[in-house]
């Protein structure tokens, strides 16, 4: 089955077989390995990415259904400088084994978006779908809410 | 450089996604590889048929139990086969002893066809006795393991003083079973790895471990050829917590590509495991069944403790020895005890093996010294904090082994710290009394407590292992120090190790930390370094990377460019413990923590939350603060995993829940909201710059301390983890709370 | 082929294949090899992923339609609140966004067993059920058939307790009472056939002055199938309950409704009293399992503190 889909600004037309996942079509086919796998069954939110300006888990995705989207993972949130989510990761210890990372950064941009004073609890309850077993969260917490503040509700 | 916290090197890759880890590596021409699992708790083969799988469009080849040259592996005893099957030249390997024994290992040009070819391997079995019971394993009716002559493999004693004694000198005695669960690791990255021929003919496995050293030792065992001829190299590892010390993808994954050679097809492979995979096909912390008795004077000192422990090993070793030894030791908390009669057996099952995780047996045993403590102090009447003060060891005082603890006991000064901490109030709103005992309860079902524990673990392998680490240090430039270049093996498995041993690096030489280069974890170019585990990388690597600056020095200042220093360090050595006393200098050092907790649980629902934590952690001296709190956080919130929400379900050596859907590790909203970490630096005389093993402290008190809260919340003592709902509830109900009829 | 796009609805029908929307369900069950067969993709079906309103202020919610976008509609929070209610409570952010309200109601049991891929349990091919010998405290307490696993959807609960009805295509319009059966069938989790595919739910129209609440007893703080849930939407007027009706979840193999506890709060004042009382009715012909007998309580106080949260503060 032929597909197209933008991802990180690119276009890419491809055939995949029609079970192929959209993570093993980002990872496989375009070679984007920053997208992680942890669970393959949609609960630890490794493979969050962006669809269509939605946080998914690309996981639970057929590449098939992804036709005509436009996406964005880990590697095309970078503009020229690190985006300021990632560069809070990096200055709050925000991350240790780091498989987690991706998934959770994505996830985190999404939800501060136009909520420059996200408060904990919203962080928290946003971040419900993605699992680290190395940090207990805490600099987590404190990476998006200094991430937050610089988007500036962007 | 020590006592900075530098931003980790790693976290560019890792926030970017370009980190690699062994499942992201990419080469021309893969093959691909699926490992058949037996899916059989117990049973004998008696015919397996391939012929369908290998009739299969794109299979390359299958390997079974007769093309391994030398079938068995384990990290202290070779009791595993590295496949089960037929034909093996290694007795007994056609017992299959748990559901995660290999059966086949099929390469494949594509993942489909090896999946395909798997799906249509026939093995016929013949069912044997499933042991699911350490209880009833112990009476030998099955023996699981052929060659040995009892299910129970391994016992130690503790007999010291007079018990007699002892008991007429208690005026209290406490007398419990406790049983504690197993646990899944649970790291976020699924078993994966890569092997080729590299360009120097060596069998190559790149793969998430946690040393080096050690697979390339079992993999050249299983496939008979010299160490030499086989390099592994660590990419970035997706967390270990000792659950990628034993044997996962490694060995079979260096067969498939020595068999390729065999066959002239010169292309790398790659195996992927699914979450189901890692769950079943890996170790868990062990289940423990303890019963005990503690014996305590009206002042408080304790006066006798007798103990009896079965470990349950599962079907194999891995390291369930050690662990047990760790367990038998630590039962007796830091504590001066001076007549003990322990009893510890580890005892063959066929569920899934027990093996390393962060904490090596001492979460188990310390649950259990902890909630006797606790339950002593209510019975004495007496503070659990000053009871604990009461009886721990001081220097030179003999230890449970009726040997002192190395010198350096911290154990007083954790325990002060960690109650002064715990008395400030929250945010300045609620002033709380000194004592642990209770907090105001809400009205209706909310009831708050408070519990208070503390613990003691090794640093370093034990029981006589020859310690060992080495390290390399290069010294480039011309007048001046331009580039400092360090190898060492040590996996950072994700806690910043590698960022760790450049800072130290650096203060050694006296260089800024930035002209510190690394080259780690491939066996190609570093020498042994020993595991990531039982706290002691940082430890024992700053000893090393110590001498081997000395030395690269030495020769800097000869004129040598560049000048390399080699050093392996080696920390005097310890021993077994004796056969019939336990007498013995088990270990080289130790690290010591106090924990304090504020629990609130729904007595209707029997949901428990943790309202704060402070952890107490002597780290001897802070190398890198923040990623030591990255420690402390991380490990408190595992620990709460391990006594609340996960509940690794099993019947009939089949674990039942291998997924995140219904294993349920702590997500972000479960947890502490706040752990306050206490990095307290009394140095260890024998670490680098004072330096003490820290990272699995933390773990071990949380769960004593949330039952001694949830005592003080309800009445009620809960001597068996986890503390789900469900479990709460149903114990709650039948030991009858008055108001809760 | 392993699978279809569907473009239309009729070309779900008369397949042997699994319908997938959101995948959630199925992606797990396909990894867990419970599930093999060929798949039926149906997020290209048209006119199934809008919310319509009638003029009688009810409204038709498509299969397709998010949970996320049921939690989060203004219009549906006002309507029918605990719907939305209902609908934010589950699963985790990014699932809700992609979950289906047609596949959150016929998602299978999440028992291990029936996802263990070494035990064949009525709903495997099998005729036994591992569940019922003691080893799952989170079984049933009203045991109505050989399956004693609860029933994993929530929703199905929620639109149980609103008496919403649903289009099944080729078949017409059913209650949901009809679509979950009566729990005695323990090879299914709902009614229909493959490739019978659920289009619409249809829900009455609004009453203006309910107040609803919904609670969820689970294992952590998000993320996980109830232990027990319950759904209360209450009209009063004049310090008189005129209106009850109760949906709980966790307890059953098919989402149930109480009506003893309804029928015990209607024309009652909403005082503490009353809910005690009407409470204790929950546990009315529970028949629980050994290990499930303190869940029974455990309903009681679910329903009750469920009551309480619209009952005035006396």
């Amino acid at each position: 089955m032929q597909i197209t889909i933008t991802v990180n600004g690119t276009t890419h037309t491809r055939d995949v077989e029609p079970r192929t996942l959209l993570v093993d079509f980002l990872r496989d086919h375009l070679g984007l390995t920053g997208t992680n796998i942890g669970c393959d069954t949609s609960q630890c939110g490794a493979c969050t990415i962006h669809m269509d300006s939605q946080s998914v888990k690309s996981c639970t995705v057929l590449a098939v259904q992804a036709d005509g989207a436009d996406l964005t993972t880990i590697e095309g949130l970078a503009n020229g400088s690190l985006h300021p989510m990632q560069q809070a990761f990096w200055d709050n210890h925000g991350l240790q084994c780091g498989y987690c990372t991706p998934g959770m950064i994505m996830s985190a941009t999404k939800l501060v978006e136009g909520n420059p004073g996200i408060s904990e609890a919203e962080i928290r309850h946003g971040l419900e779908g993605n699992i680290c077993r190395c940090t207990g969260y805490q600099n987590i917490v404190k990476a998006v809410q200094q991430a937050a503040g610089e988007m500036g509700g962007d | 450089m020590l006592g900075k916290s530098i931003f980790r090197d790693d976290a560019h890759g890792k926030v970017t996604g370009s980190a690699l880890y062994p499942g992201d590596i990419e080469k021309d021409h893969f093959l691909h590889a699926k490992l058949l699992f037996t899916g059989q708790p117990h049973a004998r083969m008696i015919r397996m048929d391939t012929a369908a799988a290998e009739a299969v469009p794109g299979v390359v080849c299958i390997l079974k139990a007769e093309d391994v040259p030398v079938n068995e592996h384990g990290l202290v005893m070779l009791d595993q086969p590295v496949m089960v099957g037929l034909n093996s030249k290694k007795p007994f390997s056609d017992v299959s002893r748990w559901e995660g024994d290999r059966a086949a290992m099929i390469v494949a040009e594509t993942e489909e066809a090896a999946a395909r070819a798997r799906d249509l391997i026939e093995i016929e079995w013949e069912q044997l006795p499933v042991v699911t019971s350490p209880v009833e394993a112990m009476r030998d009716e099955t023996i699981i393991h052929g060659e040995e002559p009892s299910n129970v493999y391994k016992h130690y004693r503790i007999r010291k003083g007079e018990m007699a004694a002892g008991w007429a000198a208690a005026d209290v005695i406490v007398e419990e079973t406790y049983q504690v669960p197993m646990q899944e690791h649970a790291y976020l990255q699924p078993e994966a790895g890569v092997s080729y021929i590299d360009e120097e003919g060596r069998v190559t496995v790149e793969v998430a471990g946690q040393w080096t050293h050690e697979d390339q030792t079992l993999i050249a065992h299983a496939l008979d050829i010299p160490k030499e001829q086989v390099r592994v190299i660590y990419p970035a590892i997706g967390g270990a917590f000792g659950g990628r010390e034993d044997m996962s993808v490694q060995i079979v994954l260096a067969l498939a590509s020595q068999r390729l050679r065999e066959m002239g097809i010169n292309r790398p492979v790659r195996i992927q495991w699914t979450r189901e995979e890692s769950v079943i096909g890996h170790h868990k912390r062990h289940a423990v069944t303890i019963h005990t008795r503690w014996g305590a004077a009206k002042t408080g000192e304790l006066t006798a403790i007798e103990v009896e422990m079965i470990l349950d090993a599962g079907s194999y070793n891995c390291t369930s020895n050690k662990v047990l030894g760790n367990a038998h030791l630590t039962v007796a908390g830091p504590y001066r005890i001076p007549n003990a009669h322990i009893d510890s057996y580890a005892v063959y099952t066929n569920n899934c093996p027990g093996g390393a995780f962060r904490g090596f047996g001492a979460p188990q045993g310390c649950f259990v010294a902890e909630s006797q403590m606790n339950k002593l102090a209510i019975a004495l009447g007496i503070d659990p904090v000053e009871l604990r003060l009461k009886n721990v060891l001081r220097e030179g005082e003999a230890s449970i082994t009726d040997t002192p603890l190395p010198a350096g006991i911290s154990i007083k000064t954790v325990i002060e710290q960690c109650a002064d901490k715990f008395e400030e109030p929250f945010s300045g709103a609620q002033v709380l009394p000194r004592s642990f005992q209770s907090l105001p309860a809400d009205p209706k079902a909310l009831r708050r407590g408070r519990g208070f524990a503390c613990a003691l673990k090794n640093i370093g392998f034990s029981f006589g292992f020859p310690e060992r680490s080495e390290a390399y240090v290069e010294l480039r430039g011309r007048g001046e120090i331009d580039r400092v270049v360090v190898r060492h093996a040590g996996a950072d498995v994700g806690q910043g190790a590698h960022t760790a041993f450049k800072q130290m690096v650096a203060e050694a030489v006296g260089v800024p930390y930035e002209k510190v280069e690394g080259v780690f974890s491939d066996t190609a170019y570093t020498g042994d370094s020993g595991s990531a585990s039982a706290s002691r990388l940082t430890w024992m690597t700053g000893n090393a990377i110590r001498g081997a600056v000395e030395k690269a020095l030495t020769l800097w200042k000869q004129e040598e460019r560049p000048a390399v220093g080699f050093f392996r360090y080696q920390p005097p050595p310890t021993e077994m413990l004796d056969d019939k006393t336990g007498k013995s200098n088990p270990n080289i050092t130790y690290g010591y923590v106090a924990e304090a907790v504020d629990v609130t649980v729904d007595i209707e629902t029997g949901h428990i939350t943790i309202d704060r934590v402070v952890c107490a952690n002597d780290v001897g001296r802070a190398v890198n603060p923040n990623l030591i709190e990255g420690q402390i956080e991380g490990a408190v919130v595992q620990a709460f995993g391990y006594a609340v929400t996960e509940n690794l379900q099993s019947k009939n050596g089949h674990i039942l829940n291998p997924r995140f859907s219904t294993y349920l590790i702590p997500g972000i909203r479960d947890v502490p909201q706040k752990v306050e970490s206490l990095i307290i630096e009394e140095p260890d005389p024998q670490g680098p710059w004072g330096v003490r093993g820290m990272a699995e402290m933390p773990f071990i008190p949380l769960a004593p301390a949330i039952t001694a809260a949830l005592y003080d919340a309800t009445g009620v003592w809960f001597n068996e983890l986890p503390l789900t709902p469900g479990n709460v509830r149903m114990r709650l109900k039948n030991t009858l709370v008055p108001d809760l009829t | 082929m392993s699978l279809i796009i569907a473009q239309n609805i009729k070309e779900t029908a008369n397949t042997n294949g699994e319908l997938r929307a959101g995948g959630t369900d199925l992606q797990e069950r396909r990894r867990s090899r419970i599930s093999a067969g060929p798949i039926i993709d149906i997020r290209r079906l048209q006119g199934l992923d809008q919310i319509e309103w009638q003029a009688d202020g009810s409204a038709v919610i498509g299969a397709m339609v998010t949970i996320d976008a049921v939690a989060n509609d203004p219009k549906i929070q006002a309507a029918y609140p605990g719907l939305a209610k209902a609908a934010g409570g589950l699963a985790t952010p990014q699932i809700r966004l992609m979950g289906t309200m047609g596949g959150a109601l016929l998602q299978h049991t999440r028992c291990p067993f029936y996802r263990h891929p070494a035990y064949n349990c009525h709903k495997n091919g099998g005729d036994e059920c591992f569940a019922r010998d003691g080893h799952n405290p989170n079984g049933v307490v009203f045991d109505l058939g050989p399956c004693v696993y609860p029933h994993p959807a929530t929703l199905g609960m929620a639109l149980l307790a609103y008496e919403a009805e649903v289009d099944i295509d080729g078949v017409g319009r059913r209650s949901i009472d009809e679509l979950y059966g009566d729990g005695s069938d323990p090879t299914r989790d709902h009614t229909l056939e493959p490739g019978q595919i659920l289009t619409h739910i249809h829900l009455l129209p609004p009453i203006p002055q309910e107040k609803a609440a919904y609670f969820r007893s689970i294992s952590r703080a998000e993320a996980e199938w109830p232990i027990v849930e319950c759904l209360v939407r209450l009209v009063i007027s004049d310090d008189q309950i005129t209106f009850a009706r109760i949906g709980v979840g966790g307890v059953a193999n098919i989402p149930l409704r109480l009506e003893n506890v309804e029928q015990a709060l209607m024309s009652q004042s909403p005082g503490r009293e009353t809910v005690e009382k009407a409470a204790q009715l929950a546990a009315a012909g529970t028949n629980p399992l050994p290990q499930t007998v303190d869940k029974v309580r455990f309903l009681v106080n679910t329903v009750w503190h469920t009551l309480e949260v619209l009952s005035p503060k006396s």
